[in-house]
């Protein structure tokens, strides 16, 4: 499957054969003077059929963070989905995206001394069936480096050409103006193939990128989206994000390497990517669905509201299997402390109001462990622990950035940056039966929310540097002495050997939430009572899965669960 | 002795152990020990039911396996194994525990020593001990070491050797890591318990026996 235009007739790469970095390729020069990255993520369903599955293809603006502001970047999003699905089953998929940078985001990655560039992406696809909201992270590798030419230059980059993933018939058009196709093994060279219209013309004027432009592959599976019930489903392209492996040109990394560039849709732009039809068991296919891709002008996800309601539970999604859906974060733990410990931590958060469900991002956490003390107890000999944490993210005691898109009043696409900020320790209080292994293990941290770079419709909301609640999120404690709304509270199970939460160990940990009053929301308005009534509130559930904590402060420790330089071995994945 | 409880204490021990065999002419000391069907002979041996108890907490291996060399021999206590090579739990199989996962590596250099001081010609058993048993263990924030001894049975018609400990033949912890505090202080005695089906030669399907004569 070709991934640029003049790359068409090379050979796609042996299957199973993974493109090999080079970091030592020479930068070729470029007649464009646009660099185009393509991430690939369809034509991965070796074998598809014509008649259940078809590639989808739409372009979409977006703006990527530069370390000068702001730039344009224009990204084409393809995917290989089947046409319908049933309730319960899981659609797996792969997906694609062409990302055209301008000259002059070029130009801002050759200020970092970069000559070549290769990396990865992760990609927030908002899945929506009727009312039911959740978020699939899709993340993709690159494959192999693209040259960054000093100057735009007459010569293609053949170099650059396609590769794919392994066994997948992969492939699609780079960048703006060509057409998306499926070719290559296992892909019905007739299935369906969608280009989504106005996906021809980048933006500015004559940046079209050319046959010969190079191109950067990603690729990977898309996470697997699980209907809970009928109605259409529907795919809307959110957040991109580029970790860009950045390399000078002898081949040494530049620094800082990787650079990440943040990516959120233009304002305006239709981010719809697909509908896929699940029909009720009468084989029926309810209003509304729909078989094509992206809908022009109409975002699938803001006319949710109005198709009938699925018939059934909500969305499940779950990472490709043996993939974690992201990155792990630098989590290194403390080596001084004889006690100390350190954790990732993930999961995923439902705000009630908005009936939707988002990604906790991967999370380290730093552990004390306090105490220890066997007690005998009627029922026999109990293990106390108690443990202190605090959240790691940069040196911060916050989680990482979580950027969500929910509908507001449900209707209002909405995206914004939620910030946990840990107030103070975090307690974990542990009481083991030890004879029968069971027992109940209680996490206390004091969290507050804050939005940022909110966007409702598309439109930059300005909410102010401190749009945050009023107070700490907090959860009704099951000690009355430490009841107080100071808090959540997290509770983990120990059902048996080997079967339920142990901070030792990792497990699920489960919450349910107050979200507090907003205060200080708006620059020219009073923007409170719109966060207010739309997102505070009770009943907020939240399941957080613990990876084995690394015991970094023992001089040998486990190598089963420590890296060498002392971070958890174990990234634990969401769980819905 | 300068303590004359203890030493009273000790002297009554000693006379009711010299009672006790008196009594008990079938567990005469054999000074001769023949180890078959071969000697020397390789063993392999596999416990699923290994449990290390320190302090009430429970560090348990699901799977441990040891290995060495068998041998006739004389004398009582009658050194009649080689125990060169021993692992506790496994990848698929790790020792836990509810204080945090547990490793723990066998220091068989060297070799641990099974002797042989009685045997019941009735039951075909042989008791005994471990000697030179050192082992590393480390359990999340906490690295130690335990040394000692232990119990040893070992019984012809069954081929399982079972290990425990008393008050005589017990395991020492040492080297305890500052983040041991609340699960083993050095000086402690924890207990240990497994029972390994032993098998000649290594790997193989053959069962050992060891008869014990005076």
């Amino acid at each position: 499957m070709p991934r640029s235009h003049g790359a068409g007739t090379r050979p796609p790469r042996p299957a199973g054969g993974r493109a090999r970095r080079s970091r030592h390729r020479s930068p070729r020069p470029w007649r464009s003077a646009l660099i185009t990255v393509s991430v690939l993520l369809a034509g991965v369903a070796p074998g598809a059929r014509a008649d259940t599955e078809r590639t989808v293809s739409a372009a979409i603006g977006y703006r990527c963070g530069f370390p000068s502001g702001t730039l344009p970047v224009e990204v084409r999003i393809t995917a290989a989905l089947p046409v319908s699905g049933s309730a319960g089953e899981g659609i797996t998929a792969g997906a694609a995206a062409a990302v055209t940078f301008p000259e002059a985001a070029r130009a801002e990655l050759a200020a970092l001394k970069a000559a070549s560039v290769s990396g990865t992406a992760r990609l927030t696809v908002a899945v929506a069936q009727g009312a039911h909201r959740a978020e699939a992270v899709w993340a993709g590798s690159g494959t192999e480096p693209v040259a960054l030419p000093a100057d735009a230059e007459p010569e293609p980059a053949p170099g650059t050409g396609a590769a794919t993933g392994s066994g997948s018939a992969t492939g699609s058009g780079s960048g703006s103006g060509s057409a998306t196709d499926t070719a290559g093994a296992g892909s019905d060279s007739g299935s369906a193939t969608d280009t989504a219209p106005g996906t021809a013309s980048p933006s500015g004027p004559g940046a079209g990128p050319g046959a010969a432009d190079p191109v950067l592959t990603f690729e990977g599976p898309l996470p697997t989206i699980t209907p809970g019930g009928t109605g259409d489903l529907t795919l809307t392209a959110g957040a991109l994000a580029l970790d860009l492996a950045l390399f000078t040109a002898d081949g040494a990394p530049a620094q800082p390497s990787p650079h990440t560039l943040d990516c959120s849709p233009r304002s305006g732009e239709n981010a719809g990517l697909a509908t896929i039809a699940i029909p009720g068991d009468d084989g029926s296919a309810p209003p509304g669905s729909s078989p094509t891709p992206s809908v022009p002008g109409r975002d699938p996800t803001a006319a949710a509201p109005g198709q009938r309601g699925p018939d059934g539970g909500a969305l499940t999604i779950s990472p490709p299997a043996g993939q974690r859906a992201r990155p792990a974060p630098p989590c290194v733990g403390d080596t001084e402390n004889a006690f100390a410990m350190v954790a990732y931590v993930t999961g995923y958060s439902n705000v009630a109001k908005l009936d939707g469900a988002s990604e906790v991002p991967l999370s380290c956490t730093q552990l004390i462990d306090v105490s220890k003390k066997i007690v005998l107890q009627p029922d026999g000999l109990h293990l106390l622990q108690h443990a202190t944490g605090e959240l790691d993210y940069r040196g911060r005691p916050v989680m990482p950035p979580a950027r969500a898109t929910f509908l507001t009043y449900g209707f209002m696409p909405t995206t914004a940056t939620m910030e946990l900020t840990q107030l103070d320790t975090m307690t974990i209080d542990s009481d083991l039966l030890l004879a029968k292994y069971t027992g109940l293990t209680v996490v206390r941290v004091p969290l507050r929310l804050r939005l940022y770079d909110v966007e409702i419709n598309g439109v930059p909301l300005d909410v102010g540097p401190d749009c945050r609640t009023v107070g700490p999120l907090y959860s009704k404690d099951p000690d009355p002495a430490q009841e107080g709304e100071r808090h959540v509270v997290l509770t983990g199970e120990l059902k048996g050997p080997g079967d339920g939460y142990q901070l030792v160990t990792g497990g699920v940990l489960t919450a349910t939430v107050t979200i507090p009053p907003f205060s200080g929301c708006g620059v020219d308005e009073d923007l409170d009572p719109l966060f207010t009534s739309s997102v505070s509130g009770p009943g907020n559930y939240l399941k957080q899965v613990q990876g084995a904590p690394c015991a970094s402060g023992n001089p040998r420790p486990d190598p089963t669960y420590c890296t060498k330089d002392h971070q958890p071995v174990k990234v634990p994945e969401p769980e819905r | 002795m300068r303590n004359p409880l203890a030493k009273a204490a000790l002297t009554a021990t000693a006379a009711a152990a010299a009672l006790a065999l008196a009594g008990a002419p079938a567990l005469a000391a054999p000074t001769v020990w023949t180890v078959g069907p071969n000697s020397p002979q390789t063993f392999s041996a596999l416990s699923t039911n290994t449990v290390l108890n320190l302090n009430g907490i429970p560090l348990t291996c699901p799977t441990a396996t040891a290995g060495g060399t068998m041998f006739s021999a004389t004398g009582n206590p009658g050194h009649i194994a080689n125990i060169s090579s021993a692992a506790f739990g496994s990848a698929a199989n790790p020792c836990t525990s509810p204080v945090g996962p547990v490793q723990p590596i066998a220091d068989t250099t060297p070799p641990w020593q099974l002797k042989g001081t009685a045997y019941n010609a009735t039951t075909g058993t042989t008791t005994g001990f471990i000697s030179g048993i050192n082992a590393s263990l480390t359990v999340l924030t906490c690295t130690f070491d335990v040394v000692g001894e232990v119990n040893a049975t070992y019984r012809n018609s069954t081929g399982v050797l079972t290990v425990s400990n008393n008050a005589t033949r017990q395991l020492t912890v040492a080297n305890a890591s500052a983040g041991c505090a609340g699960i083993a202080a050095n000086g402690d005695h924890p207990t240990f318990n497994a029972s390994y089906r032993v098998s000649t030669p290594a790997g193989g399907s053959g069962r050992p026996t060891v008869v014990g004569t005076p």
